[in-house]
């Protein structure tokens, strides 16, 4: 059981893998990519020094004038960066989609590939236990340790090849929203 | 909006090294030294790393100890959440607050050490009690 999980492990590296490479040779390692990603770095840094500029009252306002500048001129970098890699995010979507249903419905069908130490909940038993026909819940499905494996790996290649802007996680951006709503 | 002369004038091409103030083997040997001066950059870097280390320790922990269901998850929040604090006021001797609290410091690590430690967790329980000593069928 163990070598056809780690089969699975390697689908999800060449997958993370790849979509890294392409990322990087039509995108991240362009000019106009990488002047944006200077740009908003430099802007970045100038917003937090700013911030943590503590200045007296007069000049408090003229601080906060820079620093609506500064973030607006981050929401402009952040907006093209992700223009810039909109149809990228489309390719790598559609090659881990094509990914899952070749392996659950061609690579490992019906076929289990790990034992699950919990019993998933809900909508979770519909991607654990894709195309087994057992009744025994804790039995994995290759799709759900591909998706389990591609959660890390992804992030694991994107670190270690530092060519994109790197974004807050969904949890993290609706943490700031809340943190600027109550302010 | 249009981005100001003075921003466009200082966005010039980066290397492909990335944003980070520190080479990799520098950083990761002040990740074992207390009192430190950190960059966010850099300081973001180690606990990602750092957290991604513990969950895979976790993972292969209650997996070999046979842990299962509600009591695993549990093992792994709590040990996460006080490794981590722990790793960062008294091995790193670092005020997260200045760099804006522990949740933003480690927001990129969540998603990928929950996967790396359900990953780690469910191949080392198949390994030990399904393929090793067959408890499991």
């Amino acid at each position: 059981m163990i070598s056809t999980a780690l089969q699975v492990f390697l689908y999800a590296l060449a997958n993370a893998v790849l979509s890294e490479l392409i990322g990087y040779h039509f995108v991240y390692k362009r000019d106009d990519y990488q002047s944006i990603k200077a740009g908003l770095e430099r802007t970045t840094k100038r917003l937090a020094a700013e911030e943590a500029n503590e200045t007296n009252r007069s000049n408090q306002r003229k601080r906060q004038r820079r620093i609506d500048e500064l973030k607006k001129q981050v929401q402009v970098y952040n907006g093209k960066a992700s223009g810039k890699s909109m149809r990228l995010s489309l390719v790598t979507a559609a090659l881990q989609i094509a990914t899952f249903y070749y392996m659950s419905n061609y690579a490992f069908p019906n076929i289990t590939v790990a034992k699950l130490p919990f019993t998933p909940f809900g909508f979770v038993q519909g991607l654990s236990h894709r195309g087994l026909d057992s009744d025994d819940y804790t039995d994995c499905s290759a799709a759900f340790l591909f998706l389990m494996a591609s959660l890390f790996i992804r992030a694991f290649v994107q670190r270690y090849g530092n060519w994109s802007i790197r974004k807050a996680s969904p949890f993290a951006q609706a943490l700031e929203q809340a943190k600027e709503a109550n302010l | 909006m249009p981005l100001t002369r003075r921003a466009a004038a200082e966005a010039k091409p980066a290397s492909t090294s990335g944003s980070s103030t520190l080479p990799t083997a520098s950083k990761f040997k002040r990740a074992f030294q207390r009192g430190q001066e950190w960059e966010k950059d850099d300081l973001q870097t180690v606990l990602f790393w750092a957290l991604n280390a513990l969950s895979c320790v976790l993972g292969v922990a209650c997996g070999a100890l046979g842990l299962t269901g509600y009591f695993g998850f549990l093992t792994y929040i709590v040990t996460s959440f006080v490794g981590i604090s722990y790793y960062c006021t008294h091995l790193l001797d670092v005020d997260t607050d200045e760099f804006g609290g522990k949740s933003e410091l480690l927001q990129e690590g969540y998603m990928s050490s929950t996967g790396l430690f359900l990953f780690t967790w469910t191949i080392t329980y198949t390994f030990v009690y399904v393929d090793l000593l067959g408890y499991v069928v």
